[in-house]
């Protein structure tokens, strides 16, 4: 019979609006306005899918995003995979299906692991499945466990869209509470954002009917109020799910309008939670049948949806809060056949309740009786003297309130257990944060009203900002306070039966006093061991007990345990909102003036380090790679080429102390380096490894110009700052990176003077007055040009440096006069190619983040003189192990079709499972008509004509060890 | 919003205590902000307070020679120390009643706050930038090298 345990009236559904969808291939009728599971319960469905390890039947356990029963798996356009059944609302000809369990939640196959589980405790899989190898096992135990599968289909459901935005005053939460907030400090004129957090997704605390119409016109009246204030904007259907330093918080809001999500980063000069609090269960055997419910649950399905999903009730408690349930219940005309509190004193808890109703203090349930749902259940008195059987189908179970702590936990914020409220309450906060209401700890609804208003009344005048004072309703409710005694564990547990602490993960009391006696003592191994309080619920309703139990347990006092660390999300989140579907990341990249020219003629682009993107090569019509990059190496080394350098990185260096600071900056002499010349340079790090290497020329008197590796300058940078800062600051010295106001065309080759020379220009390029090493400024066809003589490449070269703004018209006039010449723009490859000929260093090659300059063979560039640099003692220290360091040879193969593969290994010869170097560099060199190679050798240096063996794809390759030059050694060219 | 990429301007890079500003008698340099992150005008030149004992000056391209030989001579006192970096940046004009909204999409910066006269380096699109408040919303300069980058996110809006 449809809505079997619906009420004739009531609720906040629409009975106009039927809907019908299917769960499990069976057609069920729910109203507009239910939630799946309430759907369900209307309908009598008790058994709605099977727990993840051991198959067991569940049921509904709540009616929040608290849900640990029933998670389900919605079909088809719009569906989704694992969702709490309490947070997915009912739509027309909507599939839904029972997860982790085949064919359907009452007849699950694998229902037969219960028979075994007492041999599957936690940790049975580590130390069961480790042999031979977990990887065997994995698809098989993967297959059963598991929750819905991801689905084939995977276009995006949603578009997802992110934002920044900032705020005075932050309130989290949609509740009593968070209005309070939102409303009070909106009258501070300051911006306000009210995540006005998923309706309903908190079941709550209870409250009587009756007061809850006089507190819902009250709260409605208020939303009316927020509506003239242009400084509040309320974020509907939202959830704020991570919190971060500086008051970054993290909030999903879902715009069924747009059909996205749109993530908000919002920072907030003060934050307010008002997040309410979570009820939690209690642990006894068998706590997780069907038809056993949190009593907040069954309070929101009676008050929301007018569902009672059960005749014959019974209350199970440790705390009065039951007792509105109680009279809701039976103000809704059904029966309530018992309370049981563990309590002994209840004090006037339950004064004035119908004599029907059996009363059992200082008594707790031993034993549930039925097996796919709930039929009774054995209750036994603390003193252990007296057992009572009673007949149930619905046993609603409430063992306290927890403050929603998890983005107070994630602030920073500091917690302290309260004997009173048997939980943990916020106490410090680590930002400007302060917790408010239930959030806060205090439960009762008036309690929760009176303290909400003195707390923001507070911050209002602590921030010297006014706020009117705000009228609270009358309730009718007592002011009776909340109180609870604290039961975390049966007194005794039964044979075959399982006491469940966190009931969707199906981790037991007995899991945890295993964890504890195999040493994991700490609540954060015991999650680890366990599973507790992982997954989708996040341990929403178990954590509490879960500190409870090990604090008994262990003897410990509860703050010494403390919770499990709450993570972000608070909830789950999709994918999307934090990685965004294919396309739309955004991937910074550089161009410099000359990119669309490049483009143009032939230009093979890709990154070729800090985001830059350059020419590789330059592919003539018909042309593969290697040819393009044979055709302009041999452009450099015999005739005229060109290539675009503007991203080298390019730093002032300026002040009185500008040479002081760079000699502890460089291994080498730079205060004495002339005026107008530059010198090669190493940086190193504190470890003594290479951090960069470059050239510094000397402008003028406390001017340096330094040019350091393109893929590098950014790092370099910092690190220049950060000594500045740190370690120099009492130096006058100032850097400023000027790597994108010089940029340079590079000309080089054995014809690039005689080319230059039929430009305008005013400096004298003649060797003897422009030497290797040079750097001057002068005027060239009409541009201020800075030309510097140094050279990557080897050969003869001239790098000519302008304003950002001249560097197209210079390339232009560059290669239009050139073409007499043959010139040939040349690109990254080549110059990877003729480098590796002269033997200069590469980061990411040579230079790996472990070499130092001796290992290089740059003992030469670090002084002997200089008393200090930073590096030099570290390098000393490294070396006194006088373990072989790897050190930079050259390599030929001995057969010369062979490649060596770069990064290939170096083997012993006599085990070739031991390495001892590897090969940094490999190129085809045009000019020696072979393959050559650079690599890091043990003491490569002492072994050069030595054969050694590199290993590659194919098997084991002889190459011959020379030096790590190839190409005019004795640097003529480069000088001439 | 609309945006649009200014004219190429003189820039230079200041670094030196506020005071010295106070000591420069140079026609139509304007007085330095009296806050860090904010700007001071003079005639069309403007001085940007960017940084601990960092200024920046920003004047016509025509005006980029005088300024360039007026602040050589300041440094030589030892006082100040400049570099020229008027081609470092693009400098782009978003304009628009909904340009705080849509800009919030690319920056973490709180451009409400933003006064009439503020003007600091954040991050938009992750790229470091400079925010300049203006009449008709703001001025952002980028490193030049990640214009077509830009223009490619931005390309909706031109």
């Amino acid at each position: 019979m449809p809505h079997k345990y619906r009420l004739p009236q009531g609720g906040k559904i629409d009975r106009q609006k039927p809907i019908k969808f299917t769960f499990n291939g069976v057609t069920i009728e729910g109203y507009q306005g239910d939630t799946i599971a309430s759907a369900l319960l209307a309908n009598g469905i008790r058994i709605t899918g099977r727990s993840f390890k051991y198959h067991r039947p569940r049921g509904i356990v709540t009616a929040g995003i608290e849900e640990s029963g029933t998670f389900v798996e919605v079909i088809g356009e719009g569906g989704s995979t694992t969702v709490p059944a309490t947070m997915v609302h009912v739509q027309p000809e909507m599939q839904v299906k029972s997860i982790n369990c085949w064919p359907n939640p009452k007849y699950d196959l694998a229902q037969l692991l219960q028979v075994f589980s007492p041999l599957l405790p936690s940790g049975f899989y580590y130390k069961t499945f480790f042999q031979p190898e977990w990887k065997v096992f994995e698809p098989f135990i993967r297959k059963m466990a598991g929750l819905a599968k991801i689905p084939q289909d995977d276009t995006p459901l949603q578009s997802y869209d992110s934002t920044d935005t900032h705020c005075e005053f932050l309130i989290v939460g949609g509740g009593i509470s968070g209005i309070i907030a939102t409303v009070m400090t909106a009258q501070t004129g300051k911006r306000v954002i009210w995540v006005d957090n998923l309706q309903n997704q908190h079941s709550g605390f209870p409250i009587t009917s009756a007061d809850k119409i006089i507190l819902e016109r009250w709260l409605h009246a208020l939303r009316d109020q927020l509506k003239g204030f242009a400084n509040v904007r309320i974020l509907k259907q939202a959830l704020a799910w991570g919190y971060r330093e500086q008051n970054l918080v993290l909030v999903n809001q879902n715009r069924e309008e747009v059909n996205d999500v749109l993530l908000w980063r919002i920072r907030a000069r003060q934050v307010l939670l008002a997040n309410g609090c979570t009820e939690r269960g209690l642990v006894f055997p068998d706590n997780d049948r069907p038809g056993i419910m949190l009593a907040s649950g069954v309070m929101k399905y009676c008050q929301h949806y007018a569902v009672t999903p059960g005749e014959r009730i019974i209350l199970y408690t440790n705390n009065n809060s039951i007792r509105i349930l109680a009279e809701t219940l039976m103000g809704q005309g059904k029966e309530i056949s018992a309370i049981i509190d563990t309590r002994e004193d209840t004090g006037q808890d339950y004064r004035g309740l119908p004599p029907t109703i059996k009363i059992l203090t200082g008594y707790e349930i031993t034993k549930v009786i039925g097996w796919n749902s709930v039929r009774g259940l054995i209750a036994s008195s603390l003193s252990g003297d007296d057992s009572i059987r009673l007949s149930c189908d619905l046993l609603a179970v409430s063992g306290g309130w927890n403050p929603n702590l998890q983005l107070w936990v994630q602030s920073g914020g500091a917690y302290a257990f309260s004997p009173e409220t048997a939980t943990f309450v916020p106490t410090t906060s680590l930002q400007e944060v302060i917790a408010l209401g239930m959030c806060a700890g205090y439960f009762n609804p008036k309690e929760n009203l009176c303290e909400t208003r003195k707390r923001v009344s507070e911050l209002i005048e602590n921030l010297g900002l006014k706020s009117e004072s705000l009228e609270l309703p009358q309730l009718n409710m007592s002011e009776k306070p909340y109180r609870i005694q604290s039961y975390w564990q049966p007194s005794s547990t039964n044979i075959g039966s399982k006491s469940f602490v966190d009931i969707l993960n199906d981790v037991t009391l007995e899991d945890i006093k295993l964890a504890l006696r195999e040493g994991y003592d700490d609540i954060e191994l015991v999650k680890r061991y366990t599973t507790l309080g992982m997954g989708l619920d996040q341990g929403k309703t178990g954590n509490v007990n879960a500190t409870g139990i090990v604090a008994t347990l262990s003897g410990k006092p509860m703050d010494d345990v403390g919770l499990i660390k709450y993570r972000s999300p608070v909830s789950p989140i999709p994918f999307g909102t934090v990685g965004k579907p294919e396309g739309k990341f955004i991937k910074p990249y550089r161009t410099t003036p000359i990119t669309n020219w490049n483009r143009k003629n032939g230009a093979v682009l890709y990154e070729a380090g800090a985001n830059w993107k350059r020419p590789g090569y330059y592919l003539l019509q018909n042309e593969t790679m290697a040819e393009a990059i044979n055709r302009e190496a041999r452009a450099v080394r015999n005739g005229l080429a060109i290539y675009d350098g503007s991203p080298l990185g390019t730093f002032e260096i300026k002040g009185r102390d500008a040479a002081k600071f760079l000699d502890m900056i460089y291994t080498n002499r730079i205060g004495d380096i002339p005026k107008g010349t530059g010198r090669y340079g190493l940086m190193l790090t504190e470890e003594g490894f290479i951090l960069d290497d470059g050239v510094c020329f000397c402008m003028a008197e406390n001017w340096y110009q330094v040019s350091v590796s393109t893929g590098n300058a950014d790092q370099v940078h910092l690190h220049l700052e950060k000594c500045l800062r740190y370690d120099f600051s009492h130096l006058e010295v100032s850097v400023t990176n000027l790597t994108l106001q010089w940029m340079n065309a590079t000309v080089c080759g054995p014809l690039a003077r005689d080319f230059l020379q039929e430009f305008s220009l005013d400096i004298d390029l003649s060797p003897e007055k422009f030497p290797f090493m040079g750097i001057r400024d002068g005027v060239f066809n009409g541009m201020p040009v800075r030309i510097a003589r140094v050279s990557f490449t080897g050969e003869l070269s001239f790098e000519i440096n302008v304003h950002t703004r001249y560097l197209k018209q210079l390339w232009e006039r560059l290669i239009s006069k050139g073409n007499k010449y043959g010139i040939t723009p040349i690109g990254s490859e080549t110059n990877h190619v003729l480098r590796v000929e002269k033997g200069f260093l590469s980061l990411g090659h040579e230079v790996d983040g472990v070499v130092d300059p001796i290992d290089l063979g740059l003992g030469w560039v670090m002084s002997k003189f200089k008393k200090d640099y930073i590096g030099k003692k570290a390098v000393a220290l490294n070396r006194t192990s006088h373990l072989p360091r790897k050190e930079l040879v050259g390599l030929v193969a001995q057969n010369n079709d062979i490649q060596f593969p770069e990064g290939a290994p170096i083997v012993v010869s006599k085990n070739q499972s031991i390495i001892e170097g590897h090969v940094t560099a490999s190129v085809w060199s045009e000019i020696n008509n072979r393959f050559v190679a650079l690599a890091l050798l043990n003491n490569g240096r002492s072994r050069i004509s030595e054969i050694v063996q590199v290993r590659n794809l194919t098997g084991i390759e002889k190459g011959e060890v020379v030096a790590p030059c190839f190409y005019d050694p004795d640097g003529k060219r480069l000088r001439s | 919003m609309k945006l649009d990429i200014r004219d190429q301007t003189a820039l230079f890079d200041i670094k030196g205590n506020r005071e010295i500003w106070l000591n420069m008698t140079i026609p139509d340099l304007p007085s330095p902000p009296e806050k860090p992150n904010t700007l001071s005008v003079c005639n069309g030149n403007e001085i940007y307070w960017v940084g601990r004992k960092h200024f920046l000056f920003r004047t016509s391209l025509e005006e980029e020679d005088y300024w360039q030989r007026t602040f050589r001579d300041i440094e030589k006192n030892g006082l100040i120390v400049q570099s020229r970096v008027s081609d470092i940046y693009n400098f782009l004009a978003f304009r628009g009643e909904n340009v705080i909204t849509e800009l919030a999409t690319f920056t973490s910066l709180d451009l409400e706050n933003l006064g009439d006269t503020s003007c600091c380096f954040s991050q938009a699109l992750g790229l470091q930038a400079l925010f300049i408040r203006r009449d008709y919303g703001f001025e952002i300069a980028f490193e030049h090298c990640y214009l077509e980058m830009i223009q490619e996110q931005f390309a909706p809006y031109w």
